[in-house]
């Protein structure tokens, strides 16, 4: 499954060159070394297959889709590969309040019980970035951002 | 490390590239078996010497440069304590950078750089000093029952500080980690009133560590005198208190430990487990100590029994090259985070040292290759240092008997800890 993820990630990032859109300038302090954007409107309550980076038609990025029920995380800690300024989105949905926290670049998401939320994010600074939720700690990804 | 929550500790290196592993495993094996057939057959570092340095020793030992340095670093730590009790309780608050960063990461390059400099400042020292005026140790312990002791104890609080960092849940939080400071200055400080200053040597973690690491420097003092030496030599040579093994086995446990827990496999055991996380932590770590321990004493026991500790020294740059390997990265970019926020302990908007207004510099992870090629250069560099002490080590302890079949085990042992330490670098 992993490598499944790894390939799939990796044909994503160059495809996505092409026609990924363009990072929104940073609002962050300076010791942060990424840059966030805006939580964009959720579209669809989609039944996207679990862990699997798929390509939103609109947009061209990796999406990583996060399930948090039952007090446990999937992905279970899988890693994700990415490139460094890269965008991403975490495809979120929750069963209870939670907050998501993008470790490095210090960004946490909240999201209330049954929400689905999709944040697109980029990370500019090469390094493994670990994704956790807070209720329970969990760790549902580690980014290998490249 | 691993920190939950909170930003410390919350980038990591990337793995180390599967190549990366296979070079420097060939390195490993070439240097070691290199090191049997064509190097010396003589012990060459089985005395100190080196330059004698009677102006630095005087200089380092008055009493105004001493009272000086010990004054700094009281105060650094008094200051990082008024963080620790009047600071808030968020991640802004630089008391978790000094402890786990600065204090943990950062002894390693001042020690080799500067020798035992950690334990000439270390406050718990000049507080039991001040405490001694007082009046003289409660139970005072005999020479014997010193030697006796060695740093045993100091195991066991190495042993505590990683469960501190690792496996204690919430640690980034100011309740816990004063618990663990009152816990740190109750055991070490009451000891030193009981039975003495030298229980200070024998049970800080930090000094104890310190100390260890201390021997790879190139400042021995021998028969008084500061002497510019060999850093080999000096490691071969240095006294070895009981249980030094087993402080360098603890300290490998530790960060092959922590490297463990971030491999995909055992998130996701702790993870799906019913059972609770720190009991895995503990057992994980207690494990993981075990697992570099048992092999040495019996490599050690193989080479002459009873030289355990006194081959200990040769584990010295193993511990060097992984804590640099594993702790370079954080102690830049945490180093520099900490320095920013040591300004405003209190959280209150304060600049006192003018560092407040710094960003930190990440430029150096804008070369990801070159950080894993420092890893794969202090990993391998270590193992090559230690490989060397291991030798002539070795021909002291065989005595000119069975010289390259005597030096297998601790050979083997060497490669079998390098390997490993390169597969969890590169962590699966």
């Amino acid at each position: 499954m992993r490598s499944f993820l790894v390939v799939a990630t990796s044909l994503l990032a160059l495809v996505g060159c092409a026609g990924s859109p363009a990072t929104p300038p940073s609002t962050d302090s300076p010791t942060d070394p990424g840059s966030t954007a805006p939580v964009t409107p959720v579209a669809s309550a989609g039944g996207t297959p679990l862990a699997t980076p798929s390509e939103a038609p609109s947009r061209g990025v990796t999406t990583i889709t996060i399930e948090l029920a039952d007090g446990k995380a999937s992905p279970n800690g899988d890693r994700v590969e990415l490139a460094r300024g890269e965008p991403f989105v975490l495809d979120i949905t929750s069963d209870r309040d939670d907050e998501v926290h993008v470790h490095g670049i210090d960004r946490e998401i909240e999201i209330g019980a049954g929400e689905h939320q999709r944040v697109e994010l980029s990370i500019d600074t090469s390094g493994r970035y670990e994704v956790e939720s807070h209720h329970p700690e969990l760790l549902i990804v580690m980014l290998l951002v490249r | 490390m691993r920190l939950p929550l909170h930003g410390l500790g919350s980038r990591q290196d990337l793995p180390l590239p599967f190549e990366f592993v296979v070079l420097g495993a060939a390195l490993a094996l070439v240097v070691s078996f290199a090191a049997l057939v064509l190097a010396w057959r003589r012990p060459r570092w089985s005395t100190a010497g080196g330059l004698p340095l009677p102006r630095l020793t005087r200089l380092v030992d008055a009493g105004p440069t001493r009272a000086l340095l010990r004054l700094l670093a009281l105060g650094l730590y008094a200051w990082m304590a008024l963080a620790l009790w009047f600071g808030q309780d968020r991640v802004t608050n630089p008391i978790f950078g000094f402890v786990f960063v600065w204090l943990w990461v950062g002894l390693v390059p001042v020690s080799v750089l500067f020798g035992t400099v950690w334990r000439l400042t270390n406050p718990l020292r000049t507080l039991a000093r001040l405490a001694r005026a007082a009046g003289a140790p409660l139970r005072p312990l005999s020479q014997d029952a010193w030697r006796r002791i060695g740093v045993l104890p100091g195991v066991g609080a190495l042993l505590g500080f990683a469960w501190l960092e690792l496996v204690q849940p919430d640690n980034d939080t100011l309740g816990v980690v004063r618990w663990w400071t009152i816990g740190w200055v109750v055991t070490v400080l009451g000891g030193a009133v009981v039975f003495g200053e030298r229980w200070i040597a024998a049970s800080d973690p930090f000094e104890v560590f310190a100390e260890r690491v201390a021997i790879l420097s190139p400042w021995q003092r021998i028969d008084g005198t500061v002497h510019l030496v060999n850093p080999l030599r000096h490691a071969a040579t240095a006294s070895v208190p009981r249980g030094a093994a087993w402080v360098c086995c603890t300290l490998l446990g530790i960060t092959a430990y922590d490297s463990f827990t971030n491999t995909t496999g055992w998130v996701g055991w702790v993870q799906t487990s019913s059972l609770p996380r720190e009991l895995w932590g503990t057992l994980g770590l207690l494990g993981m100590v075990l697992l570099v321990g048992a092999p040495f004493a019996l490599a050690a026991a193989a080479t002459r029994r009873g030289w355990s500790d006194r081959l200990a020294a040769s584990l010295v740059p193993i511990v060097v090259g992984y804590s640099t390997a594993h702790y370079l990265s954080l102690l830049v970019l945490e180093g520099q985070r900490t320095a920013i926020l040591a300004s405003d302990p209190l959280g209150l908007g304060w600049n006192v040292f003018g560092t407040a207004e710094w960003g930190v510099d990440t430029g150096i992870f804008d070369h990801p290759e070159a950080v894993a090629l420092i890893q794969l250069g202090a990993i391998v560099i270590g193992h090559l240092l230690g490989v060397l002490i291991a030798h002539d080590r070795s021909l002291v302890a065989l005595g000119g008997r069975r010289t390259v079949r005597g030096q297998m085990p601790m050979l083997v042992l060497m490669v079998g800890y390098t390997v490993a330490g390169l597969v969890l670098l590169f962590s699966p």
